[in-house]
């Protein structure tokens, strides 16, 4: 699948909120708990991560494109798709600092990286398995636009 | 394995027996072959002599919707359409071929694609399956219960080459979905002769089956996926076979030839290819496989008409070397569903789509590696040059075949005439792709249902409508004729000869009879439930 700017947001916006959202959430009663928190405060966490990454994650789409439009074809290879967690799991876990998500430094040695990379590493490469075949099921259209829920890539 | 006789006046020996009467052109060259074969005078499509003389009995039939082609542009759009709940019984496709890829697969084996062999395209482009999930490579990753095909589509193209399918796995996989179907239940063996409008607002379509019986659909909407009409012959292969019409030592690539393969390995010599397209590539790999195997020593000529040293494209520029240049496939990815589909579809003219087009062969280590290995041992020559004449040494079928040959400089001129002695010449000189050689199409023309591009192919709407039939006095009608295909090159979707390609315009013409009323469009539930059926193996 080829995205375009559009197709990114409308994916991003789409898939952060219907398939990444309820895949944290599940996964985040499995993933380490060193600190001993409630379920619910971790949930709470889990949900503000999510929302912090969606809007970082707009930012991370712009940058995308412009580089895949620097690729000889102006594609996006999926292994992109995949490698691109390293750069956005570190971003993330900056600004979740910044914005008091996630307790304590952002030392390499903080408690709350394990957590945090099982969490995001888990849901981001579920999201990934389900944007390589199960989403074009259940909307067929979508890798035909370019990444697009609504909209064409040609009118007519 | 059938051999060739090439002495003049005896016929080709390879046209299997039940294969071989009745057949012709439509410039009227009587021939030999099959259906899914080309006349070896011109390169045209053969076709059965009871088109030629139509005028038994004429039966009416009425469907919803009739595909004339039968190929693979027409399986994935009847697919797709029996998936979005039309019944056997709505459908009819017009077409002489047994199996959808019948004649692709003729023209793959003959230009010496074997089953194993991996095609131009990618995973997630299945003609067998509107969703492309699961991939072909996941498909082919079950079935022989290996990792490879899923781990080179996981590192494509940075880590490991694109993954293309093999021409078997594509061919199981359209056997089973023929049967899921019941395609053979909708497909009438005849050739589309004629497409009329009624006052009705419907649309008729005239065809011939072999036994010279007319039949005559009526129907909402047409579909026309012919494919191209035939081999594009060069003008020294037409003066060549006018002159020898049995001497195969020259051929088209897209003929079947392995007797010039059979005789380099038994007796040597030195064989010229033309081209700088896949065909070529796959055929000098064909003759550097011949050449290690040979005991006498075989010599590969190469030549092109053009060299290309540097990608000029203005858009994409694409790797070059050895003269030629390399893509994956027939056009940027980014052509089929990207910025790049926006950008050349917001075009109407078509200069964008020859922007990012051309000749292009794609980068296959191995290829590389053997045509390098030959270049420096000297039995593989690569030369920028035209051929200008082709003669007969003298009148034996093994005598050598004498080549005019003109080298060129890089603005494509000048160069002094050599004469070169080779046992065989092959031209990979692609597929005539001219519409009108089609005589359903250029009857459409005529009749102003269509309009050629400015390629001269079908000019279609973003929704591969060429025609709107416009409704009747009573309102009902309201029909359309689609087209998909290599015939619809030029218009908005660029890899329109692609398996993408038809898979992506099935799901365009299913959202336009849709719009139309005339089919229920497949929301994200029935998708879904379509799917399982699918996987299953469960008539949708």
């Amino acid at each position: 699948m080829t995205p375009t700017l559009t197709g990114r947001v409308q994916t991003r916006t789409l898939v952060t909120t219907a398939v990444s959202f309820p895949i944290a959430l599940a996964v985040t009663p499995f993933v380490p708990n060193p600190a001993q928190e409630p379920l619910l405060d971790r949930l709470e966490t889990t949900a503000g991560l999510l929302a912090v990454f969606l809007l970082i994650g707009l930012c991370w789409e712009a940058l995308y494109q412009f580089l895949q439009r620097r690729r000889w074809d102006e594609d996006w290879p999926s292994i992109l798709g995949l490698i691109t967690f390293g750069s956005e799991a570190l971003a993330l876990w900056f600004v979740a600092h910044a914005l008091d998500l996630l307790p304590g430094s952002t030392d390499w040695s903080s408690p709350a990286r394990s957590p945090f990379l099982w969490l995001m590493g888990t849901t981001w490469v579920a999201t990934w398995l389900v944007m390589q075949g199960p989403l074009r099921v259940v909307w067929p259209r979508w890798r035909l636009e370019g990444g697009r829920f609504l909209g064409r890539l040609v009118s007519g | 394995m059938t051999t060739i006789e090439i002495a003049p006046g005896t016929e080709p020996t390879f046209v299997p027996p039940q294969l071989a009467p009745r057949a012709a052109c439509p410039a009227g060259h009587a021939a030999l072959g099959a259906h899914v074969q080309d006349c070896p005078r011109c390169g045209r499509f053969l076709r059965t002599s009871a088109v030629v003389s139509a005028g038994g009995e004429t039966e009416r039939r009425t469907k919803r919707f009739v595909s004339i082609g039968g190929g693979m542009g027409s399986f994935a759009l009847v697919d797709l359409l029996r998936i979005s709940g039309l019944g056997v019984d709505d459908i009819d496709v017009i077409s002489p071929l047994a199996h959808p890829d019948e004649r692709f697969r003729h023209l793959a084996t003959s230009s010496r694609i074997a089953g194993s062999d991996p095609l131009r395209s990618d995973s997630m482009s299945r003609i067998d399956n509107p969703w492309g999930f699961p991939s072909y490579a996941l498909t082919e990753a079950r079935r022989h219960r290996k990792l490879r095909p899923l781990l080179q589509v996981l590192g494509e193209p940075l880590v490991s080459e694109f993954y293309n399918p093999p021409l078997d796995v594509v061919r199981d996989g359209l056997r089973r979905e023929e049967r899921r179907i019941s395609w053979p239940r909708m497909r009438l063996d005849a050739i589309a002769t004629s497409i009329t409008v009624r006052p009705d607002g419907r649309y008729e379509v005239r065809s011939v089956r072999p036994d010279g019986r007319t039949i005559v659909t009526d129907c909402d909407d047409v579909h026309v996926a012919l494919g191209y009409p035939g081999i594009r012959f060069s003008d020294e292969l037409r003066a060549w076979r006018a002159a020898h019409p049995n001497d195969r030592r020259f051929v088209n690539a897209y003929e079947p030839h392995g007797h010039v393969y059979e005789r380099l390995e038994r007796e040597g010599g030195t064989v010229l290819v033309r081209g700088a397209g896949i065909v070529a590539s796959r055929v000098l790999q064909s003759l550097v496989e011949v050449r290690d195997r040979a005991t006498e020593p075989v010599v590969i000529e190469h030549a092109t008409r053009s060299w290309v040293d540097e990608d000029r494209n203005t858009r994409n520029r694409r790797r070059t070397g050895n003269g030629v240049r390399y893509q994956a496939f027939t056009y940027p990815k980014a052509a089929g569903g990207g910025s790049l589909r926006q950008w050349a579809g917001d075009d109407d003219d078509g200069a964008r789509l020859k922007a990012i087009g051309g000749t292009t062969t794609a980068y296959r280590k191995q290829w590389n590696k053997a045509l390098e290995r030959g270049a420096r041992a000297g039995w593989y020559l690569r030369r920028h040059a035209q051929v200008t004449g082709v003669r007969a040494s003298d009148h034996s079928p093994n005598g050598a075949l004498l080549l005019d040959l003109r080298d060129l400089d890089s603005n494509g001129t000048n160069g002094s005439v050599v004469s070169m002695p080779v046992t065989a010449m092959i031209d990979c000189t692609g597929l005539d792709a001219r519409a009108g050689q089609h005589e359903l199409i250029s009857g459409i023309f005529l009749d102003g249902l269509a309009q050629a591009n400015g390629l001269g192919r079908l000019r279609t709407d973003a929704r591969f409508r060429v025609n709107r039939s416009g409704a009747g006095s009573d309102g009902t009608g309201g029909g359309a004729l689609f087209a998909s295909g290599a015939m619809t090159l030029g218009g908005p979707l660029a890899p329109v000869d692609s398996y993408w390609g038809m898979m992506h315009a099935a799901w365009d013409i299913a959202d336009a009879l849709g719009e139309a009323g005339h089919l229920q469009p497949l929301g994200a539930m029935r998708s879904v439930r379509q799917w399982t059926r699918w996987m299953r193996g469960v008539a949708p």
